[in-house]
């Protein structure tokens, strides 16, 4: 009986030597790129890394300030340097719009690379009105009561034959803006929607937050940009992974152009 | 002293006269002389109190090597039987070993041989050569296991005696599995295990976050469980088979009998009607009691631990690490199932049964969660309100058509239908406000349907063309229509799918024995024809026993096997992996196969079995869907975000069991490995999800007089699964950061070792005047030494911070359970 039982046993030891062992690495030092290629600015990118989850991983041994960062258009290859804090520029690479950008490195022995096409600038972008008058509001008298006739909202408009994303920012350019309602904390004076595929855009009045100066600008995305906005409405329930154009990393690197606008917001 | 002293020597004497009087009957029979020689006996092997029939139980002719085993009817032809006087040894998994002589004047068409269950037990008598096998390994069949229902009782439970939880102790079967009632077979899913309750296929098992099974043993006469290398005559699924014959209900008298235990109560009721019909209902429902509750605070935060990772300074994932305050609201959950049968025999060659099914769950885990003190004291409010709906089970039926065409033709026609249904709706919704004066309003949610029908008709013959040949061969034919779709935050549909096929076919397989019965094989081909992909399917498989001695076997096996409705597991990393019932397109979704490669050996003494088996199993076409990826760079679309790789399973099983005795039980270890390879996780393999490398399972019972005592013990390597990884925030146009989370390799993490000891003890209770077993009361203790085993993880991600709540499995539970029964 003894010899039938050493082939099974046999056959488990084998089984045991080839059962795989567990690949220990839970972390995965990949690199995260923040790369917006504005046209008509110069390239400036950011290089960082993931925080982990977990305790006791460990990153690579890669200097996040001393990669050697290719970016390429066409057969012209730029080396980006770096100017601390993992952001590399290249003052002599300035962004044109309708080109393709390729960027390229090595992170922890694997070949990081991606590609953009910078969207063309947007054409003819206008706005209904070039100045707003908002009454100064005392919150003693409640929010309602203050405001009066209400201003119209601003409507900026563009061209959009082929549907493409777009995204309005509006920002206060002050030096020291003057809020509109007074609080506890001064709100943020710079605020932006989510990106749309139309070709008209209603800023309302309650948007404002300061008088004074504003900067409307328009940019044209790309999809990915776009959807970085819309994957975070479906992501809750999961973890997903963004999407991005990106080979070994993480993050983004996209093209954009812009154009702008100046609104004034008055008291009355 | 002296009064038990006569009692014993006067049962000894009785006991003696019974075996005097059965050898005097034996030489009796023996001086009869034969009237026919070789000829072909049929009939049928019954339970002696009840009229059952007792189907894959074992024939033999006493002194020979030929045999044969009772098909799903109980019905049983031999071949060639030397003499009209020879004997006849019937062995059935928890009864008595039982000799029948045969006499000229019996009947050998219809032949009926009545069985006595082995649990007549007289107290002050020691019965001899006691037969209690709980479970039974056929030496001569490869990769099968057989239950009797009637034992499981004496296993530890739950709450529940139940089936699906007692093959989870068989070696080759997972037993760490606590939340499912289906099997993890040598690495298979339990989609890949065909479940066949009187002809219907039954979808899903599971009771109760499948802590139960949905089969009520009442209900249930036999089990047998085909592990891998299965026959001809079962398809549509790679990895096991199990069989479930329920009870044509007690043809003789009528009976009723009942379980309470503190999860649910249990009833049933049989009965005859004249002598040509008999028939059966069980009913159970749980109830809101002790053990109900404590499953259901699995997802509460008592009983789960939670740990807290924040990158950013999540503040409401550090109110979470410190507890929250939680409140449950409605609680109207329940499960409940319904099985009956009415048979009909208007003569000896026809039988006519119709079996019904019903089994739904309904769970409502909706909780509300207040601020806790400590943050209301900072100003900080928040609450939440989570809806969590789930509503599902099987509606199954099944018209069968029995009828033995001759003593060596026997054929049976089943018309079926299954239906399994699944809605799931869980949303999210509350607000968060912080002391300086910010707020921020969440409201998220999952809404999921999944609706599979199958209308079946099948055609299955045996014929038995001489002692050492036989035939099967049948036809069938399958109309799936498997909805589902998946809603996230209740406005986005990410799914939305309606799949209707037909599957058609037939097959053909032959046993044949060679060498008086020391070889035996079956070899059997199996054909289908699927509508949607308009392919035709060819399924060849053999096996083949070898016995050089009576007490060792060599076995092996190969088969090809494939699926057409797979449930496909929906990767979920924050709160666990769920699955669904999907028909297969040939396309994203392809049509899933198996190759089944299998060789061991058994050893069996009269007292001892020793068993070891090793298995490989090449799978292709494996889909999985999941949300991480976006394939498209411009647009969002989730729909096809069906992936799909193969794996392999692979493993050596061992088993050693004593049969019999005041002491008997079992000890089982598997080796083993379960290996997937996706395209879109990666180049290599990971581990599946029911990966266990190392599984022991040790089970003891001892009898002593009206006492069962059982302990059970399970060791299981953990679980592998996919877990957060790292974090990172890209700063977006208007200065404002996002944050985004990467995650591990696939299964690149593992739970925690999985074990547990159970305990039970039963107080067997007798009919005053029969000596009837007609009950019992049970007391088992689950998870004695109250281990923390892991079931899932959670996570949340709260402002930033990725907050980790380790659900585990149940704790120490104890459970009383009285059964009764009129006879």
């Amino acid at each position: 009986m003894k010899l039938y039982y050493t082939i099974p046993t046999l056959c488990a030891l084998l089984l045991l030597g080839c059962i795989k062992e567990e690949n220990s690495s839970f972390f995965e030092d990949v690199p995260v790129i923040e790369g917006y290629l504005l046209a008509n600015d110069i390239i400036n990118l950011k290089i960082s890394r993931q925080v982990p989850f977990l305790e006791g991983v460990e990153y690579s041994n890669e200097d996040i300030n001393s990669l050697n960062i290719k970016v390429s258009n066409n057969n012209n290859i730029y080396s980006l340097s770096p100017i601390g804090d993992g952001r590399y520029v290249d003052s002599t690479l300035t962004i044109e719009d309708g080109k393709k950008y390729d960027l390229n490195f090595i992170f922890n022995d694997k070949e990081v690379s991606a590609s953009t096409i910078i969207p063309e600038k947007p054409l003819n972008l206008t706005q209904s009105v070039s100045e707003m008058i908002i009454r100064r509001v005392n919150p003693l008298n409640g929010l309602g009561a203050g405001f009066g006739d209400l201003p119209d909202p601003v409507e900026i408009s563009w061209s959009n034959p082929d549907s493409s994303n777009y995204i309005v920012v509006v920002e206060n350019i002050e030096e020291n803006p003057e809020p509109i309602l007074t609080g506890d904390q001064p709100p943020p004076s710079l605020f932006l929607n989510k990106p749309t595929q139309g070709s008209t855009y209603e800023i309302p009045f309650g948007s404002f937050s300061y008088y004074g100066t504003h900067r409307i600008l328009l940019y044209h995305v790309n999809p990915d940009y776009a959807l970085l906005y819309e994957d975070q409405e479906t992501s809750s329930q999961n973890f997903s992974t963004p999407i991005s154009g990106i080979n070994n990393g993480f993050g983004i690197f996209t093209g954009m152009s812009s154009d702008e606008l100046l609104l004034e917001i008055k008291p009355e | 002293m002296i009064l038990t002293f006569l009692i014993k020597l006067i049962a000894r004497f009785f006991y003696l006269s019974i075996i005097l009087g059965s050898i005097s009957l034996f030489a009796q029979s023996q001086n009869n002389s034969p009237e026919s020689l070789n000829f072909t006996l049929s009939g049928i092997i019954k339970d002696a109190q009840t009229g059952e029939s007792l189907p894959f139980a074992s024939v033999l002719i006493k002194g020979t090597n030929d045999g044969a085993t009772t098909n799903m009817d109980g019905y049983f032809t031999l071949n060639e039987v030397p003499s009209d006087t020879s004997v006849l040894v019937i062995n059935y998994i928890g009864y008595d070993d039982m000799e029948f002589i045969l006499s000229p004047k019996m009947s050998k068409t219809n032949l009926v041989i009545e069985i006595e269950p082995s649990s007549i037990s007289l107290d002050a008598v020691e019965v001899v050569a006691e037969r209690e096998e709980l479970m039974k390994i056929n030496r001569f069949d490869v990769s099968t296991i057989k239950m009797t229902p009637k034992k499981i009782a004496q296993l530890p439970s739950i709450g529940e005696k139940d089936i699906m939880r007692s093959f989870q102790l068989m070696p080759g079967v997972s037993g760490s599995n606590e939340s499912s009632s289906g099997m993890y077979v040598r690495g298979g899913t339990p989609d890949q295990n065909l479940i066949v309750y009187d002809g219907f296929t039954i979808y899903h098992v599971d009771h109760l976050y499948g802590f139960y099974s949905a089969f009520n043993s009442n209900a249930i006469k036999d089990v047998q469980l085909y592990k891998g290398g299965f026959e001809s005559r079962f398809g549509g699924r790679l990895s096991s088979v199990t069989e479930i014959t329920g009870k044509d209900g007690n043809q003789k008298n009528f009976n009723i009998g009942g379980d309470l235990s503190l999860l649910s109560f249990n009833a049933f009721v049989e009965i005859p009607i004249g002598d040509k019909f008999s028939s059966i209902v069980a009913y159970r429902r749980s109830y809101k009691g002790p053990i109900y509750n404590n499953i259901f605070d699995q997802f509460n935060e008592d009983s789960s631990e939670s740990s807290t990772q924040t990158q950013q300074g999540g503040l409401l994932g550090r109110a979470r690490g410190r507890g929250f305050s939680v409140e449950e609201t409605t609680f109207t959950s329940y499960f409940y199932d319904l099985n009956g049968k009415l048979t009909f025999r208007p003569n000896d060659k026809d039988q006519f049964s119709l079996s019904f099914f019903n089994g739904t769950d309904k769970l409502d885990d909706g909780f509300g969660v207040d601020t806790p003190s400590f943050l209301a004291d900072r100003g900080i409010n928040f609450n939440v309100n989570i809806i969590d709906l789930t509503n599902y089970g099987n509606l199954g039926s099944s018209f069968k058509w029995s009828r033995k065409w001759s003593p060596k033709l026997y054929g049976n026609t089943i018309f079926s239908y299954s239906n399994y249904y699944s809605q799931r709706d869980r949303d999210r919704e509350g607000n968060i406000i912080f002391n300086n004066g910010d707020s921020n309003n969440f409201n998220s949610g999952i809404n999921e349907d999944n609706n599979l029908k199958d209308f079946s008709f099948k055609s299955d013959y045996q014929w038995n063309i001489s002692k050492d040949t036989q035939l099967q061969f049948g036809a069938f034919g399958s109309n799936y229509d498997i909805e589902y779709s998946y809603t996230q935050n209740d406005t986005i549909s990410i799914i939305n799918r309606d799949d209707k096929g037909m599957l058609a076919g037939g097959y053909l397989q032959g046993k044949i024995k060679l060498n008086n019965n020391k070889i035996q094989i079956e070899s059997g081909i199996r054909t289908s024809y699927f509508d949607v992909t308009k392919e035709t399917y060819f399924e060849p498989r053999a096996s083949v026993v070898i016995n050089p001695s009576d007490k060792l076997s060599f076995k092996g096996a190969y088969g090809k096997y494939y699926q057409f409705a797979n449930r496909v597991v929906r990767e979920d990393i924050t709160s666990g992996s769920r699955d669904f019932w999907i028909l297969s397109n040939g396309e994203n979704i392809p049509v899933s196969s198996a190759t089944h490669y299998i060789a061991g050996l058994t050893y069996e003494t009269k007292d001892y079995l020793f068993s070891a088996e090793g298995y490989y199993k090449k799978l292709d076409g494996l889909s999985e869907y999941s949300l991480r990826y976006n394939t498209s760079l411009r647009e969002l679309d989730y729909s096809e975000n069906f992936y799909n790789g193969s794996g392999y399973t692979r493993g050596i099983e061992f088993l050693a069991q004593k049969k019999f005795g005041k002491i008997n039980g079992w000890i089982s270890y598997t080796l083993g490995e379960a290996r997937n390879q996706f395209d879109i996780y990666g180049d290599d393999d990971f581990p599946a999800y029911q990966d266990v490398n190392h599984e022991f399972k040790a089970v003891g019972l001892y009898k002593n007089k009206r006492w069962n005592f059982s302990a059970t013990w399970i060791f299981a390597t953990g679980r592998p699964y996919t877990g957060p990884s790292g974090t990172y925030s890209p700063t977006l146009l208007d200065g404002s950061t996002q944050d985004y989370f990467t995650t591990t390799t696939k299964n690149g993490l593992r739970f925690p070792d999985y074990h547990r000891l159970d305990l039970s003890a039963n107080y067997n209770l007798y009919s005053s005047r029969e000596r009837n077993e007609i009950g019992y009361i049970g007391f088992s203790l689950f998870n004695v030494y109250n281990r923390k085993n892991s079931w899932y993880n959670q996570y949340e991600v709260v402002d930033g911070g990725i907050v980790e709540t380790q659900i585990n499995y149940l704790g120490i539970m104890p459970n009383i359970t009285l059964s009764l029964k009129l006879r």
